[in-house]
């Protein structure tokens, strides 16, 4: 290739480059949008922060972690650590999520590339991030199991169904309602999975039971409760599920599919327990 | 098992509800280093009145001091279907320039919402933690429970 042409591509290049910075302020920091595409098709941001004297913050502000969260990539201890090096090997640092160095006016040009290199680079994380097709949700292999087990002695079974106690209005996940009353029980089962405290959990299943007992027609119904991530749970909420339920069932994360042939045998128990 | 992605346009569109506080996220948000990460399933009604019942997560991030690092996504088989963030510039669908804060949109045939951000005004005035979720949450169709059942950890044993 001709020198003049590596020239014409070289000038080319640098107004290319200089053309796509796109620079923007934001509580006082410039900020930097550079032509480096991240794998996530997101541009790549690198905040320039003045501090005391002829000392400059330069830094992706932490958004490179926060925008692979939102994509679904979660920064294990060991991405962090891969991360870490990444950002030591190019000469910034990789801290609570954030790449950044420390640095003079001299040296602001080399951080801000090495930062949109090092946030870039974070990126390649997403380009192995695939769908996960969880298997089926609990409802729906409860729902499944219900059905296939009904027995001609159960009329009906229900999703969802409403119970007024004497303070407030509840649900029961499903019931069972049997053909004749007086010879098989309705069982209404709920299904509690851990939610963010187990303890609000059961309390909650503990109110739908204590304002319905003894009020009708639910004193006579048996009541079938189905703990799911088991392991999440502790003894005292879980206690207070098992207390408050003719039978629990306790399910550790992974096996949920056992609910399907662990169902009928207690249906049918409950269904014709004295 | 095939996935659930015909679903998308329902489930981002549909009133969602997960049963935890404000006052509990924020909780969570405050402790050192940490990103709230919740799963629920949610009942959602196709087109033909099918009922199907999808895992669904949402995600904040609220680590950084700046609040336009902050990020909220709402996800389905791992995977963003919606969700808000902000970039200093970016290319709307219809290729025009914008800045800032923008919702993204799931694109049914790349299968994730990275790359279709739509502007958003749903975070003007936002100003700190509280705001942000109220904002992005209701923007998206989240909602919570009213009921702060408290740091329970202090009664434990």
């Amino acid at each position: 290739m001709e020198t003049t042409n590596c020239s014409q591509i070289r000038e080319a290049l640098i107004r290319r480059l200089s053309d796509q910075i796109v620079i923007s302020t934001v509580m006082d920091q410039c900020v930097f949008s550079l032509p480096i595409r991240g794998l996530d098709e997101r541009p790549t941001d690198v905040f320039v922060e003045k501090q005391l004297g002829q000392s400059f913050r330069v830094h992706d502000a932490g958004i490179t972690t926060s925008h692979l969260f939102a994509q679904g990539i979660h920064i294990t201890e060991h991405k962090a650590s891969m991360l870490e090096e990444v950002a030591k090997r190019l000469g910034v640092s990789y801290l609570a999520g954030t790449f950044e160095v420390s640095c003079k006016e001299s040296e602001i040009q080399d951080a801000i590339l090495a930062i949109g290199q090092c946030s870039a680079m974070a990126t390649v994380e997403s380009a192995s991030h695939k769908p996960v097709i969880e298997e089926d949700p609990i409802k729906t292999r409860v729902d499944r199991s219900l059905t296939q087990w009904k027995p001609a002695y159960v009329r009906e079974i229900r999703r969802r169904v409403p119970v007024k106690g004497r303070k407030a209005r509840h649900s029961f996940d499903f019931v069972s309602f049997p053909q004749d009353a007086d010879r098989t029980n309705t069982v209404a089962i709920q299904v509690l999975a851990p939610s963010h405290s187990p303890q609000a959990q059961a309390e909650r299943y503990g109110f739908l039971v204590l304002d319905t007992e003894q009020l009708a027609p639910y004193e006579s119904w048996r009541r079938f409760a189905i703990v799911t991530k088991v392991e999440e749970w502790g003894d005292r909420p879980l206690q207070l599920v098992q207390d408050l339920s003719q039978e629990t069932v306790k399910l550790l994360s992974g096996e949920e599919k056992n609910i399907e042939t662990m169902l009928p045998q207690i249906m049918e128990n409950l269904s014709k327990a004295a | 098992m095939s996935d659930k992605f015909f679903l998308v346009p329902t489930i981002v569109a549909a009133e969602k509800y997960i049963d935890i506080s404000r006052d509990e996220i924020e909780r969570v948000l405050s402790e050192e280093n940490s990103e709230f990460d919740y799963d629920w399933e949610e009942t959602v009604i196709d087109d033909l009145n099918n009922e199907h019942v999808v895992t669904l997560k949402l995600n904040i991030n609220c680590k950084a001091q700046l609040m336009i690092s902050w990020s909220i996504a709402l996800k389905l088989h791992q995977i963003r279907i919606d969700g808000i963030d902000w970039h200093s510039e970016y290319r709307d669908p219809e290729g025009a320039t914008q800045q800032g804060w923008h919702r993204h949109r799931f694109d049914q045939r790349k299968q994730r919402a990275d790359s279709q951000r739509w502007p958003t005004g749903a975070l003007e005035g936002a100003s700190n933690r509280t705001t942000f979720l109220i904002m992005t949450l209701s923007e998206m169709n989240i909602s919570l429970s009213g009921v702060d059942h408290g740091n329970y950890e202090l009664f434990s044993d």
